[in-house]
């Protein structure tokens, strides 16, 4: 489906002065619904590592990276940190899908669902494609199955249409 | 091996589904990978079914009997190919599940005069079948008064 996160190439550099005419350009691959995000997101980082912020700086570039082969499905390990309530940890979560940005908006979901942890407080610090054989999780390594075969057990039939979808439904019991 | 298996259609690559929901509905794809055990990467091919490649929960599938001989993310002309030889589409046509919805869709498409013919047509049927009961019913009470 459509994913609601994109991929971004951000490129800032601190704004050249008279002694500083050809400042370091950085570059950061950012996760973000859009461009507006990404800068922002961009500063946040940035600002942790290097002396300079959106007054001090000036962003050069937001490009939009797209997925090379979004046809193909992969393994993608995360390497995670996030704050908890009682302290800043990290994690390592493998997923497939078949584009980056499809892994990580899984990833928000998961870190979202299992530790209870918002958008605000997770850096995605990386984002590695994983070959099959190296991949740690079970989760994962399970669905690496050449000739993978599983029934639907519970089938639940829904509704069509969205506008058909009701919490209570009428019972037809005569 | 299972002797005596208690299902028959299996999430599987080359497995037949349809799609149940959303803007492919109706339509005929193929599993062509797994990503999970909630979602598949399906394709129809997009020159024989329309469903273009897209990764499809399964509560959006059904999984119909047929079952391509295919690899992993097979190429559209592999598929294609398949296809035709198990002469899948005839083959489908000829299913229920395929019948009912078209005779739902014709149903829901009918519009006012359309329903009129078929109350009109409902009427003569159903006269039918009482003037039939009847004619049955006084014959056997015949029977039996004598």
């Amino acid at each position: 489906g459509t994913n609601m996160l994109h991929e971004y190439q951000v490129i800032g550099r601190h704004k050249p002065t008279a002694d500083n005419a050809a400042p370091t350009m950085y570059r950061m691959r950012i996760f973000a619904p859009n461009e507006v995000v990404a800068k922002s997101r961009f500063w946040y980082f940035l600002s942790k590592y290097h002396k300079m912020k959106k007054t001090t700086g000036e962003i050069l570039t937001v490009n939009e990276i797209f997925e090379k082969n979004p046809n193909v499905i992969k393994n993608f390990g995360a390497f995670v940190r996030y704050d908890s309530r009682s302290g800043t940890h990290n994690l390592y979560k493998e997923y497939r899908d078949t584009t980056r940005v499809g892994a990580v908006s899984q990833l928000f979901m998961d870190m979202a669902g299992n530790h209870r942890v918002r958008a605000r407080s997770v850096q995605v610090m990386d984002v590695k494609e994983v070959a099959a054989k190296d991949c740690k999780r079970a989760y994962v390594t399970e669905f690496h199955d050449s000739n993978i075969k599983f029934p639907l057990p519970h089938r639940v039939q829904r509704a069509s249409e969205r506008r058909f979808q009701r919490r209570f439904r009428p019972t037809r019991s005569s | 091996f299972f002797l005596n298996m208690v299902f028959t259609k299996f999430v599987e690559i080359g497995r037949v589904c349809m799609i149940n929901y959303g803007k492919d509905e109706g339509r005929l794809c193929t599993i062509i990978d797994i990503v999970d055990q909630n979602k598949a990467l399906v394709k129809g091919p997009k020159k024989l079914m329309k469903v273009s490649i897209q990764i499809i929960p399964f509560k959006r599938l059904n999984l119909t009997k047929f079952k391509l001989d295919i690899e992993k993310n097979a190429s559209d002309d592999d598929i294609i190919t398949k296809f035709k030889e198990g002469k899948i589409m005839n083959k489908w046509m000829k299913q229920s599940v395929y019948k009912k919805r078209v005779k739902h869709e014709i149903k829901r498409k009918t519009n006012d005069f359309g329903r009129f013919k078929l109350m009109n047509a409902k009427i003569a049927k159903s006269k039918l079948v009482s003037s039939k009961m009847k004619k049955m019913s006084t014959k056997s009470s015949v029977g039996k008064k004598k």
